[in-house]
């Protein structure tokens, strides 16, 4: 088997727990790879175009604090920001920030190609390596070795992803994407006992069609409060949400699909 | 969806998805319905009667591993330097995954330098209640953060992240000088104007009782020091701005901290006292290898659960589901006694 280079730390995943790992085991010494299947989907935000809100914010800061990324490139991507829950303790007073996707890509793969001792590669990771107890290295879709002494998996939901819409359903890592099949079959060989989890995304809508006079705007906070303890300024323009509400007709259409719908969600 | 199809209405929240795009995210329709019925869902909608659906909503399901066989430092107990972070662990959510991904980074480092793993308490970070949750709990659906989850909710505040972490950081190597010293710099400041506060009296002038009744509180009949003062619900720090400033401007960050540190002092005293009490459970550890089956007094089902998780010390032990706080004094019994035994604890 051709073998291309050894390294100390393999990440496998690019998504928002690959980039960490992927970061903080270069800053803290490691030659660092990271494989991603699709270079152009780093970072990818694949459900809500947002970051932050209860608890959830609390996590960013923390991961701030602990010198991780995410709440920098939330800082360059954000597009609104709001404090929530104001009205209650300061405990569960919560950041939450609106973000432009492509910016978040673009910020958060800047940071990665700026890191030193990390490389980043597009690839399949099929298998992972063990010998005697201890993990070696992973086995790529093409055939290549790549030896590590720690490998850290971060595949979100594409280990065997199935996409439902309706009765209809394909393989798939994430709509668009190729799923990962082999190495969830490899994880369960090193005798990881495995289960099965479901999830959902809901449409995306065409603005042109939305006749938001009908809505309710709301902004963020005016000036913004960025989410790094570094960030001094946010210099993005800010965009408000809207708000409207379903009604008894929709639930009627629910209702009247749900025999067609293979998951209740 | 369903969940919903009984309330009168549900609210939908239109996100933009960028600055230089149409595309809008339609949060709260959240479905894996059959792509007509979503499009006479969304077009029921008022001022969505017209709408273009760009991507339609999906539901996907994927494997994931069950996270009771991971240590708390995130590597599988199974093969060693295996480490695994995020929605495989079954987690939801950006934040929820970029946390594990930092903690399996550092922890996989950590493990190559021959260093002790970083791991996070409950009481010192969402992050590690959110492992503990995990390691200890395992989840049978898509587990997601909640500040109901954390027992110290006061000390683990958004505004007081860098005062619980950045240490670490900084020690480890994770966090720049440059930011440590921006840290350190409002430690200094927060704990100047705290003694300031404590030390500096206010007296009873006309304009600061015009003003504190223009509040809606009492006003002075004699001095009181400006830490008395501002632990009035109804007195904030901008009041103390107005009539006794600090020498120099501490900025929104540091005066917030001030605020929330004089009018919860009580509150968040209890809480580390809470937490004291806890960590001298946290601190028991349970050997490693230890046979439950042996120990007299526990029902299997205990045992089993025990066998399956591997708690690390007393208190994650009793967090395990289905363990009785007797089935936990007989492990404490069983536990101090093996470590008699072996001479150390």
């Amino acid at each position: 088997m051709f073998k291309e280079q050894d390294y100390d730390v393999i990440v496998v995943g690019a998504g928002h727990a690959g980039c960490e790992a992927a970061l903080s085991a270069a800053r803290l010494g490691m030659e660092t790879c990271l494989f991603t299947i699709n270079l152009d989907t780093i970072a990818h935000l694949s459900c809500n175009p947002a970051v932050g809100g209860l608890a959830k914010g609390h996590l960013v800061r923390e991961i701030d604090a602990l010198g991780g990324e995410m709440a920098k490139v939330t800082d360059q991507a954000g597009i609104q920001f709001r404090m929530l829950n104001l009205s209650k303790g300061p405990a569960v007073w919560s950041l939450r920030a609106q973000i432009d996707r492509m910016l978040y890509k673009r910020a958060m793969r800047r940071s990665l190609e700026r890191q030193e001792r990390l490389v980043i590669k597009q690839g399949m990771v099929e298998r992972i390596v063990a010998e005697g107890g201890t993990v070696k290295g992973v086995v790529s879709s093409l055939g290549v070795f790549y030896a590590a002494r720690a490998v850290v998996v971060t595949t979100g939901t594409f280990l065997k992803g199935l996409i439902h819409i309706g009765l209809e359903n394909f393989q798939a890592g994430r709509a668009g994407e190729f799923p990962s099949i082999g190495l969830s079959d490899s994880l369960r060989e090193l005798g990881l006992e495995m289960g099965r989890l479901k999830t959902g995304t809901p449409p995306r809508l065409d603005s042109r069609s939305i006749d938001f006079s009908r809505t309710t705007p709301q902004w963020g906070d005016d000036p913004p409060v960025p989410f790094s303890y570094s960030t001094e300024r946010i210099t993005n323009p800010q965009l408000p949400c809207y708000i409207t509400y379903t009604n008894q007709k929709t639930h009627e259409i629910i209702r009247g699909g749900l025999d067609r719908s293979p998951l209740y969600s | 969806m369903v969940r919903f199809a009984d309330k009168e209405r549900h609210q939908i929240f239109l996100e933009p998805e960028g600055l230089e795009t149409t595309e809008y995210y339609a949060n709260g329709i959240s479905t894996s319905l059959p792509y007509d019925v979503q499009v006479g869902l969304v077009r029921s909608i008022e001022g969505l009667e017209n709408a273009e659906i760009m991507r339609p909503a999906y539901a996907i399901e994927y494997d994931f591993v069950f996270p009771s066989q991971l240590k708390h430092s995130l590597e599988t107990k199974g093969v060693e330097g295996l480490f695994l972070g995020g929605q495989i662990n079954g987690t939801s959510g950006y934040e929820e995954a970029a946390a594990q991904g930092l903690m399996a980074g550092v922890n996989a480092a950590m493990k190559l330098k021959g260093c002790p793993p970083l791991l996070l308490k409950r009481d010192e970070a969402y992050i590690g209640v959110l492992i503990d949750d995990l390691v200890t709990k395992g989840t049978s659906e898509p587990y997601r953060m909640f500040t109901s989850r954390a027992e110290y909710r006061l000390l683990l505040r958004h505004d007081n992240a860098d005062f619980r972490l950045s240490e670490k950081g900084y020690a480890l190597g994770l966090v720049s000088g440059e930011a440590y010293e921006r840290y350190s710099g409002k430690k200094r400041a927060l704990a100047a104007e705290i003694g300031r506060l404590r030390g500096e009296r206010i007296k009873p002038s006309l304009a600061v009782n015009e003003g504190l009744s223009a509040l809606g509180t009492s006003a002075l009949a004699g001095d009181v020091t400006l830490e008395k003062l501002l632990k009035r619900p109804e007195v904030h720090y901008s009041f103390l701005k107005r009539y006794a400033a600090p020498p120099s401007e501490l900025g929104p960050e540091v005066e917030s901290l001030v605020e929330i540190h004089v009018k919860y002092e009580g509150y968040i005293r209890k809480q580390v006292e809470m937490a004291e009490r806890a960590d001298a459970f946290e601190s028991k550890r349970i050997p490693s290898g230890l046979d439950f089956k042996a120990i007299p007094g526990l029902s299997r089902e205990v045992v089993e659960k025990l066998a399956r998780v591997q708690p690390e010390n007393i208190g994650q032990a009793s967090r395990i589901p289905g363990i009785t706080p007797a089935a936990v004094a007989v492990l404490l019994v069983a536990v101090e006694r093996q470590w008699r035994r072996s001479g150390n604890s």
